[in-house]
């Protein structure tokens, strides 16, 4: 069986180190990564939201639960406040402070009385706190959800606070910065390949004997998922010849500016690209409109190739896009009858507690991505702080504000087609899983995937779910 | 009927009167030597010549080198309606983000102050003030103050615990008034969940208070602060006039005197302008007056505005001027008597004296309930005659134990620290001053221990009437005074008259005068 990790070797990586767990302290860059014994600056089960908002645990304090009047049985004042269990970092304790001073900005956020004055003195004392640029990942972290916070407060409370001169200064980024950004993303951290590689063992598994491919991509942004399988199809083992290859790409008025390369430009780098691996290949584009509904009769069919579906939802370096494209899209290409349907997308917990309780969650899941970024390369602080500066933060921002106006409620795309008749899962194959485990051996041994599903890898940091990748097919049988 | 210029204070009183030498003269100028000079001072507002035909108080304060402009502009004029200047009319209103950056020229119109026409009753409500036209959602502190106490009330340790984190982070004794209640109000929720059944809540006092301070600095920081902030200054002046309207209602025996039975929190502030009215009545002051000051036992270290510094006495200064003013006034002290055992024995009167029971801001310290001091003051003060009973207090609700939660008299405290904190903030301008952290931690004691209880104007109102006593009217000229002199003041404060005189900050009620007699049916 052909397995398509066979090029995984020729990528070099040989410069960054796989063994991590010792790390060295400098001044500018971070010190606080002990492996070992890495115990969260948040214990994360204790902040989520729950009905009766149980914090136990959350401070090293028994908490008495037989003082039921309002005497409870504290020393003295100070041994309510945060005092770090183990670690004697302070900067433990002031990321505590931090997550205490968001969760009450979203609160004051959230209630039905908006509380805009309380929120917009919380958040300008974070700003005081916090920079996107330096220090501790929670104060980074913080300082990008306080930047969030603070947009959504100027466009909620216009006119009633005044003086909030927020400038928004994260959405344009100079196309270097961005290059440069992904590339690292890529090579820090496996979020990106692991949706490809994923979904291309998949496809590959699926096209073994097909002599026409077709696949169409809902996000190609800069195709490098393709270049990879392109590889992969020429190097199949038993000395057949490769197939067909044909490629639609969804593409959408007036983005180019926004992506790190436009659809032509991908398609021209492919078609040198398999012209320079003798792969016979052609590249299509499909426009949509602007509100993005799909037609499957706007995509160009040859009889006898296989339909393959690609679906590259909110990576962390893509746009977010809407959930009625992406439905129009899963919708649409059912009627393509295809042969297997890749689905990579966030993963979201289902959260109680309102915005507050969403928010928390929020918090949790890019704090983790930050930290399995610091934990791989934790001598790398600029580079980081680059990656979050321009994939993270503008997440941050729009996840927060579709959080805030309560658009969509967290399900996943996995669910709905799930839900939706006419999609049939289709087994993650073991080489796949296996494939899976190869990669994350290549960065840090906190990262961890498993099958929550027979269809579905999950990839995680911890305990935290961060990204899944599942697999469909439309035809009835397989 | 008694003519206005004869109980008052008429509105010229510079040319006649000690300020003739504007050099600072201890021989000539008592009022002076009552003042000492100090360079930190922030200006007394400028007078309102127009109207001002009653007590205007701060008159009584002006600095020295205030005298020279003083005399010029009153002496040009004819008569007090004629301002010297538009710039002389100037109401301060809320800018305390604009900090004017040289106190002493303050007369000369800074660019801060706006020019406006006084206040009437009722209109008072001011919207220039910046805040919204919801003034409860701008008063952030106590979005996280009260729900704290409801927290602690609810046994909620993690919500007490997160909301003790974000309050310490941003408490701050500067910065504005919700700053400040934040970090008065964490202190005083600390100091609550420290204290344990077992063990009797320690007394907390604040870092800065009037017991903290040299004699000296509190009684220029006290006189100062009534300048700037009516909060005392209003209730003194009606209290005052009331003397004087209740004085002139009974007639004299030959040998009667008056005898004023003071239960207050002024430290001697509030007398010398009644002593200059009393020399100036037609009749001349009566043969004797007698003032017993009764002070808080020495266990009651926590009213508020209760307790002066330790060596602080005003006694002397005013016997001094008394004598200036050529009024036989006897000063007696109680210190330890709790107020509900006052008998006429301990106050020593007599029955030819005129006795007038005046408190202010003491009695809501009193408990009502098992015991029920309250009541039995009140019957006291019954059993001693007055002609007259003056009954100035805070009007809210109380927040006692029996009338509340803690977590809904912790947020009537609050509510009522808010007034004095945001008034005092308008006031000082924004800056931040020694003075200013004398005034606002006295007043904080009303959130670190359950002394102040309070009680609706009403409900003293039904104690009153249930003691024996029936009540009085404040005469007219008594409130035009009154209003005259709150004019002088930010234009968030209102006086609004019903059976007793309200005095309100930003539309909120804050104290309340009330006067009251003996109801002649009772016995």
């Amino acid at each position: 069986m052909a397995m398509v990790f066979n090029h995984l070797l020729d990528l070099d990586l040989s410069h960054y180190s796989t063994t991590t767990t010792e790390s060295t302290t400098t001044g500018d860059d971070d010190h606080y990564c002990n492996l070992g014994d890495w115990s969260p600056v948040v214990d994360w089960d204790a902040l989520s939201v729950h009905p009766q908002e149980n914090f136990n645990g959350l401070l090293e304090f028994e908490p008495n639960e037989d003082d039921n009047d309002h005497h409870m049985n504290l020393d003295s004042p100070t041994t309510l406040m945060v005092e770090p269990p183990v670690s004697p970092f302070s900067d433990d304790v002031k990321g505590l402070r931090l997550v205490h001073l968001l969760m009450a900005a979203a609160e004051a956020m959230a209630t039905d009385n908006k509380s805009y004055d309380l929120a917009a003195v919380i958040l300008v004392r974070l700003k005081d706190l916090v920079s996107p640029n330096e220090g501790t990942n929670m104060e980074r972290l913080a300082a990008h959800f306080t930047d969030a916070l603070l947009s959504l407060l100027e466009t909620s409370a216009r006119g009633v606070v005044g003086g909030l001169h927020y400038k928004q200064n994260h959405h344009l980024h100079h196309p270097t910065d961005v290059l440069a950004a992904f590339q690292l993303l890529q090579d820090m951290s496996p979020y990106v390949k692991f949706g490809h590689f994923t979904a291309n063992q998949a496809i590959i598994e699926a096209v073994v004997h097909e002599r026409r491919v077709h696949i169409i991509d809902y996000d190609i942004m800069e195709g490098i998922q393709w270049a990879s399988l392109m590889q992969a199809l020429i190097s199949q083992k038993d000395g057949a010849p490769p197939p067909y290859l044909r490629i639609t790409a969804l593409s959408r008025p007036g983005s180019g500016r926004k992506s790190i390369s436009t659809v032509q430009e991908t398609g021209r780098l492919l078609t040198s690209f398999a012209a320079s691996i003798n792969l016979p290949f052609s590249f299509h584009q499909c426009k949509l409109d602007s509100n993005e509904t799909f037609k499957p009769s706007s995509v160009k069919l040859v009889r006898g190739e296989a339909i393959i579906i690609n679906c590259m939802l909110h990576l962390p370096h893509f746009t977010h896009r809407p959930p009625t494209s992406i439905s129009s899209f899963l919708a649409g290409a059912r009627a393509l009858n295809p042969k297997l349907v890749t689905v990579v997308e966030e993963e979201e917990q289902k959260v109680e507690g309102g915005f507050v309780g969403r928010f928390m969650d929020t918090l949790h899941h890019y704090s983790a991505v930050y930290d399995s970024l610091e934990a791989g390369f934790p001598m790398q602080g600029r580079a980081r702080t680059l990656v979050e500066r321009v994939f993270m933060g503008p997440r941050i921002v729009g996840s927060l504000a579709r959080v805030y106006r309560e658009e969509g409620e967290g399900g996943s795309w996995g669910a709905w087609l799930t839900a939706e008749p006419g999609f049939q899962p289709v087994n993650i194959s073991f080489a796949n899983h296996c494939q899976a485990k190869l990669l994350l051996g290549l960065f840090n041994d906190g990262y961890r995937v498993e099958e929550s599903a027979s269809n579905k890898l999950v990839l995680g940091w911890k305990s935290r779910q961060l990204l899944s990748a599942s697999i469909w097919t439309c035809l009835e049988t397989n | 009927m008694i003519k206005q210029d004869t109980l008052f204070i008429p509105g010229f009183p510079l040319q006649e009167t000690m300020f003739v030498d504007p050099e600072p003269n201890p021989t000539s100028d008592p009022i002076s030597d009552w003042l000492e000079d100090s360079a930190s001072y922030i200006p007394s507002f400028l007078d309102d010549p127009f109207g001002s035909n009653t007590i205007i108080d701060d008159r009584w304060w002006l600095q020295p080198q205030d005298l020279d402009q003083e005399i010029f502009s009153t002496s040009v004029a004819n008569s007090t309606n004629t301002p010297t200047t538009p710039s002389d009319l100037l109401v301060f209103s809320d800018q305390s983000k604009q900090l004017t950056t040289d106190s002493s020229k303050k007369r000369k119109a800074p660019s801060t102050a706006q020019v406006k026409k006084p206040v009437r009753r009722g209109h008072g409500k001011s919207t220039k003030d910046g805040c919204n036209s919801d003034n409860r959602s701008g008063r952030w502190a106590e979005q996280l103050l009260n729900p704290c106490a409801s927290a602690i009330s609810a046994g909620n340790v993690s919500r007490v615990r997160h909301l003790l984190v974000v309050l310490r982070e941003l408490a701050s004794p500067t910065g504005d008034a919700n700053y400040r209640l934040a970090a008065y109000g964490l202190q005083a929720l600390s100091h609550h969940l420290s204290a344990t059944r077992a063990r009797v809540a320690e007394v907390v006092l604040p870092a800065s208070s009037f017991s903290t301070v040299k004699p000296k600095f509190f009684q220029q920081s006290l006189i100062n602060f009534n300048d700037i902030n009516p909060w005392f200054t209003i209730p003194n002046h009606i209290a005052n006039n009331a003397i004087l309207q209740v004085l002139s209602d009974h007639d004299r025996g030959s040998s009667g005197g008056l005898h004023i039975l003071d239960i207050g929190v002024s430290h001697g502030v509030q007398w010398p302008t009644l002593l200059e009215a009393l020399s100036r009545l037609p009749r001349g002051p009566p043969p004797l007056v007698r003032l017993t000051v009764v002070t808080p036992t020495p266990d009651n270290t926590q009213i508020p505005f209760a307790n002066g510094p330790p060596g602080h006495n005003f006694i002397s200064n005013i016997l001094r001027l008394a004598n200036d003013y050529k009024i036989n006034l006897h000063i007696n002290t109680v210190d330890s008597c709790p107020l509900q055992n006052l008998n006429t024995q301990i106050i020593k009167s007599s029955p030819e004296d005129i006795l007038i029971v005046c408190a202010q801001f003491r009695l809501h310290n009193l408990n009502h309930n098992n015991p029920d001091n309250r009541t039995e003051f009140l019957k006291a003060m019954r059993r001693l005659e007055p002609k007259g009973v003056i009954l100035n207090d805070n009007n809210a609700d109380c927040s006692c134990n029996s009338c509340s939660t803690f977590e809904t008299g912790f947020a009537r405290r609050v509510d009522n620290l808010w007034s004095f904190l945001d008034s005092t903030s308008v006031a000082f301008k924004g800056r931040d001053m020694d003075e200013r952290k004398m005034m606002e931690g006295e007043a904080s004691k009303a959130l670190m221990s359950m002394c102040s209880m309070n009680e609706r104007k009403e409900k003293w109102a039904e104690r009153m009437i249930g003691a024996g006593f029936a009540g009085d009217v404040f005469r007219e000229d008594v409130m035009e005074g009154a209003r005259a002199l709150l004019r002088k003041y930010d234009n968030n404060w209102e006086l609004r008259v019903d059976e007793c005189v309200g005095l309100w900050w930003k539309g909120q009620p804050v104290s309340f005068c009330s006067l009251w007699k003996i109801d002649s049916k009772s016995s």
